[in-house]
């Protein structure tokens, strides 16, 4: 068994902060990854990072209130507001210090400037050489800081320099399989060695979960190829650690078939038409005003809409439809949308300026995940945290804004790497490390059972019941949710849950075998895909990212509440709990965009 | 429409398997449109042999990993499209690193040791002030840095080196790319002959016998024999003037000069 | 212990056995072994030396290769002119200092480039592998240098000898021995020096990057031609004298 201080389990820009944060403070830190660090996910974030900085002549009077407001805003008042309060104020200062740690951030070049649409604005002379930022979607000023075309990876490498500089552990190629617990508190996890197939147990005063999202549990998402929600599954299956607003998952319009590596919304705000399998633009029937420009949400579901009626393009890679920028001319595709050229050429070996582009809706981003409190510690078990997108801090309720992912990251690895400081040096209760070691030993166990069940043989194979659940979900729980809809989904992904205990190998399952590392993660992701379909099945109203058909409104009478979802071990199915959102300084209102009604200002109405 | 019959040979063996050997193993599958490799393996994975090792991970050209030499050629393998290669494909992992089994080689352990070797952080004795505003950097500066920050990590470079193949204890061109990286950074207070010992070497700098290789499979396209021209010129007058001046002689003068530029 | 933010932080330096993700190789080679840690500064600095000197001596030698053609180029203004700057040459001993700078830096030049060379069976081995398997052009030139390197030590010993041993220079000794035995001797030793010299010159300026690659590739290949094609030519000529001799 290995001994540690804190466990951190992902090693992302959430984990990494969080790790940098404690060791800095002089703890033992262990981080384990299923990759190399620098490979982690957070470098695929590209467009920036959200902080009221003011520095640009169209973010001035910019202030952590205005980024309060599009945060809340944003979230369609699902978030818990003394959370985006805590994070608002602490982003300029994470941007900051990560600029002392390296990161290359654009600067603040003064002069004229002229933007895309014509208009000429004066960078100020006083605030040459400062953070840049830019424009991004749903924020009232710029704001988006950036690092040229990289910001994700440029902050990760600037991260992961610093876990070097500090000498902390990193265990890459491993993954965590189960927490190690009594039921009241956390004390590590048994983990898999994926370079030799082995299991060892980490012993740990603190465990954080900062896994990432779990997109991939989706047939199409944006997300990288390890986002499989392992880190939520393992805090699920303790039974009583609750994973909150599952629900909540964002869809982008544009992904690109087959690979579905997202096309950057800049592509319809450049005038781009999406075209079916006549090739007929198909967005003015159902948008006459806004056409292609309605918000991503509205453009996402109409696609699916669009195809469901039979006018997808029908390919090996499933129906998708097209996206047509070639009337924009060769100089301005090749310009000003270069980076969106060079992935149709290099990813798909087509060029947009002759040729359509296959495109879909595809998922995006989990605002759901393990669900903690303000200071990062999980509910329903002691000395386990979460941070990033494998949490469910809730910063970004229903749905998240452009940016604020990446900002999140760094400052909840801050605010929790800070309390597991305090709360290890006060609040640390002193246990038996016998005890530790015995319960330890019967997770290893448990786990390695696992294996040796998959490896005498079931008669389910892993991709096909992985295909069955992405398909399920994609197609009945979706951007576009429905009543009649969701129930078959969550009845088809039940009967999933029950055939993914009967899963068997099909090859040898020695050493580092890849497939059992998917067969061992199967049955976490189908638990969380059945969440995902209940808990929007039992949700009926729209609110954000969660679009029901069937409910159009946004209820603030019976839904200003989060979601939470506990799992029993063994028990068939999930229990839902529900827990008021915190309103402290901004009661709900209208978002000022999209297309939901709210149903509070009506009924008030009617009674 | 593409529609050829591909066959791919791919080098298989599981080291911690004590029946696997290393040998090459054939698939056959049809081709579809748009299709890239990152396609190809996860079909083959699925659908024929689900014991194929390999690695992926934002199969977008942007994590690096999922280097290995397709028909003799390093390259990442998310952005490969099968159409521009020939039917028959051949597959192996990258040399130089150790492999973990079939494509996937352990780049995280030699990446991290060399960060650990040039000590690839900010040497900053300065500490963060959180109230104060952020020091302010020409926008140009910025630029250069990030585009000396570009690197994956993939391993192309070191893989594809000669020099490399001969001198295990060679640091490659993206640790010299990594040195010249802090170099240009007025944040860093390292000066040239900090440098010295750790890439004015036969490890370092003075190892490279000058194949270019690195330059040309760079998947980035980073101007990695510039960079590494830039080292040379610098570690050779550095020691031109420590051996007129005494050892170290000319750090503090550098010390000073980088300050003046930085401000 | 580092310093960190200003703070000076203990290391987490509790490492567990089997837990450091660092492979074997990796720990053993962050250790520094003994002589060389001592000696670090001096054998970087020596490294650099010869990595400047091996740059120069090519440079010198191909400086000497030019203007050796140079002074052949009288051949093609006919016999007269040939035999007038031999006799002017050597008057002066200039042949004898020049061969004898020629065999020194010769001599430099190879001892710098053993440095690169790969020297045990395993390294040769393994490089050998690599260019194999590694479809890459420039790492053929390298292999080109180190063989057309070798080839050159022998062919350039052999006329340095035949002609110092047989002076004076005149124009009609020369060209009789270019007809009758040595015409399959030059031909290689003039296509091997004129292109190594240019390979080893397109190497240097990429080392240093004095030009870009995508400038040295046309330069250099237009000053290839030119310099082989002056050397067929004079080759060509001493050929014909020696023909209209016999």
């Amino acid at each position: 068994m290995i001994n540690t201080d804190v466990l951190v389990i992902g090693a992302g820009l959430a984990g990494e902060r969080t790790a940098i944060e404690l060791a800095s403070q002089g703890f033992q830190v262990i981080i384990i990854s299923l990759v190399p660090p620098k490979r982690s996910h957070s470098t695929a974030a590209q467009g920036g990072m959200q902080a009221a900085l003011g520095n640009m002549a169209k973010s001035q009077g910019d202030s952590t209130d205005i980024h309060f407001e599009d945060t809340v805003k944003g979230s369609d008042w699902g978030c818990d507001q003394d959370v985006a309060r805590l994070f608002v104020n602490l982003a300029p200062i994470a941007v900051r210090q990560t600029a002392a740690w390296g990161v290359p951030w654009s600067r603040v070049e003064p002069g004229p400037r002229k933007l895309p649409d014509g208009e000429v604005v004066q960078e100020l002379l006083e605030k040459e050489g400062l953070i840049a930022a830019r424009d991004f979607g749903g924020t009232k000023k710029w704001r988006a800081c950036y690092a040229s075309d990289g910001t994700g990876h440029a902050l990760v490498y600037a991260m992961d320099n610093v876990t070097l500089q500090l000498g902390i552990e990193v265990h890459d190629r491993a993954e965590a399989l189960a927490l190690i617990h009594d039921g009241q508190r956390c004390y590590g996890a048994v983990v898999r060695d994926l370079r030799t197939g082995e299991l060892r147990a980490y012993h740990a005063r603190a465990t954080v979960i900062a896994t990432g999202g779990h997109g991939r549990i989706y047939g199409h998402s944006t997300n990288g190829i390890i986002n499989e929600g392992t880190g939520m599954s393992i805090a699920l299956d303790t039974g009583v650690v609750p994973l909150g607003n599952m629900e909540a998952v964002q869809f982008h319009p544009t992904g690109v078939v087959p690979g579905d590596i997202l096309i950057s919304e800049a592509c319809r705000g450049d005038g781009g038409y999406l075209l079916d399998k006549n090739e007929h633009r198909f967005m003015p029937d159902y948008e006459p005003q806004k056409k292609e420009l309605a918000s991503r949400d509205v453009v996402s579901r109409r696609m699916v809409q669009h195809m469901r009626k039979g006018f997808g393009v029908e390919s090996t890679y499933g129906p998708h439809l097209w996206l047509d920028i070639r009337h924009l001319g060769k100089k301005h595709i090749e310009v000003n949308l270069r980076e969106i050229t060079s992935i149709c050429r290099d990813f798909l070996g087509v060029d947009p300026v002759r040729k359509i582009v296959p495109v879909r809706p595809t998922q995006h981003y989990s605002m759901g995940g393990v669900r903690t409190n303000i200071a990062g510690r999980a509910h329903g078990l002691a000395g386990l945290y979460a941070a990033g997108e494998a949490s469910c801090w809730d910063l970004h309720g229903f749905n998240r804004l452009g940016g604020n992912s990446v900002a999140e990251t760094v400052v909840a690895g801050t605010v929790v790497g800070k309390s597991i400081a305090r709360d290890l040096e006060w609040l640390d209760f002193p246990y038996s490390e016998q005890a530790v070691a015995a319960m330890a030993e019967d997770t290893t166990q448990m786990v390695q059972e696992r294996i040796l069940r998959l490896r005498a043989g079931g008669k389910e194979y892993v991709y096909d019941l992985r295909n069955q659940m992405s398909n399920v979900l994609m197609e009945k729980v979706g951007v576009f949710r429905k009543g009649a809809e969701l129930q078959e989904a969550v009845d088809e992904l039940a009967e999933l849950c029950q055939r993914s205990k009967h899963l068997g190998l099909r090859s040898s399952g020695v050493g580092a075998n890849p497939e059992v590392a998917a067969a061992l993660r199967l049955p976490g992701m189908v638990r969380l895909a059945f969440l995902i379909a209940y808990g929007a099945l039992k949700r009926t109203e729209s609110r954000g990212s969660h679009a029901r058909e069937d409910y159009p409104f946004r209820d603030d009478i019976h839904w200003l509440k989060r979601t939470l979802a506990r799992w029993a071990p063994g028990a068939d199915l999930p229990t839902l709990d529900y827990e008021p959102v915190r309103i402290t300084e901004m009661p709900p209102g209208d978002r000022g965009y999209g297309e939901s009604k709210v149903l509070a200002v009506e009924e008030k109405v009617r009674a | 429409m593409p529609n050829r019959k591909l066959t791919f040979r791919v080098f298989r063996h599981n080291p911690y398997d004590p029946q696997s050997a290393p040998r090459v193993q054939k698939y056959e599958m049809q081709e579809t449109p748009r299709l890239t490799l990152y396609g190809a393996l996860t079909r083959i994975r699925e659908e024929q042999d689900p014991s194929l090792q390999f690695d992926f991970v934002c199969r977008s050209a942007i994590c690096g990993s999922c280097a290995m030499l397709v028909n003799g050629r390093p390259r990442l393998a998310c952005r490969t499209l099968i159409e521009q290669l020939p039917s028959r494909i051949n597959l192996f992992p990258l040399p130089f690193f150790r492999l973990v089994g079939d494509l996937s080689v352990d780049t995280g352990t030699w990446f991290r040791e060399m960060g650990q070797r040039v000590e690839s952080w900010i040497h900053d004795s300065e500490p963060f002030d959180p109230d104060a505003l952020e020091e302010r950097m020409p926008n140009d500066t910025a630029q250069t840095i990030y585009e000396l920050d570009r690197c994956i990590e993939c391993g192309c470079c070191v893989a594809a080196c000669g020099a490399a193949q001969v001198n295990p204890t060679y640091l490659g061109a993206v640790g010299m790319l990594r040195i010249a990286r802090f170099l240009t950074d007025p944040r860093d207070d390292r000066a040239d002959s900090d440098f010295f010992e750790v890439v004015g070497t036969e490890d370092g700098v003075f190892g490279c016998i000058g194949l270019l290789a690195c330059e040309d499979y760079c998947p980035k396209g980073i101007s990695l024999t510039t960079q590494i021209a830039y080292l040379r010129r610098k570690m050779a007058l550095t020691s031109l003037r420590s051996s007129s001046n005494g050892k170290g002689a000319s750090a503090g003068a550098q010390h000073a000069e980088k300050a003046k530029t930085a401000k | 212990m580092s310093s960190f933010n200003g703070k000076v932080v203990a290391r987490s330096s509790r490492r567990i056995g089997g837990a450091n993700n660092l492979a074997p190789r990796a720990q053993w080679a962050a250790l520094p072994r003994t002589w060389v840690s001592l000696n670090q500064v001096r054998i970087a600095r020596a490294t650099a030396f010869m990595e400047i000197a091996l740059t120069l001596t090519g440079l010198a030698l191909s400086l000497f290769m030019l203007m050796h053609l140079g002074l052949l180029f009288s051949i093609l203004l006919g016999r007269t002119s040939m035999d007038a700057l031999a006799r002017f040459l050597e008057r002066y001993f200039l042949l004898q200092i020049g061969a004898s700078f020629l065999v020194l830096f010769l001599v430099m030049h190879v001892m710098l480039v053993m440095r690169k060379v790969p020297t045990t069976l395993t390294r040769q081995w393994a490089m050998l592998r690599h260019m194999r398997a590694m479809k890459h052009w420039d790492t053929w030139t390298w292999a080109f240098q180190g063989v057309s390197g070798i080839a050159l030590l022998v062919l350039v010993a052999i006329h340095i000898w035949v002609v110092l041993t047989d002076l004076p220079v005149q124009s009609a000794k020369s060209g009789e021995r270019v007809f009758q035995i040595y015409l399959w001797f030059y031909i290689p030793l003039v296509v091997l020096v004129e292109s190594h010299l240019n390979v080893g010159l397109y190497r240097a300026a990429a080392k240093w990057h004095v030009l870009s690659r995508r400038l040295a590739h046309p330069i250099l290949l237009v000053f290839t031609g030119m310099v082989l094609g002056l050397g067929v030519a004079i080759l060509v000529t001493f050929y014909r004298v020696g023909a209209s001799l016999s």
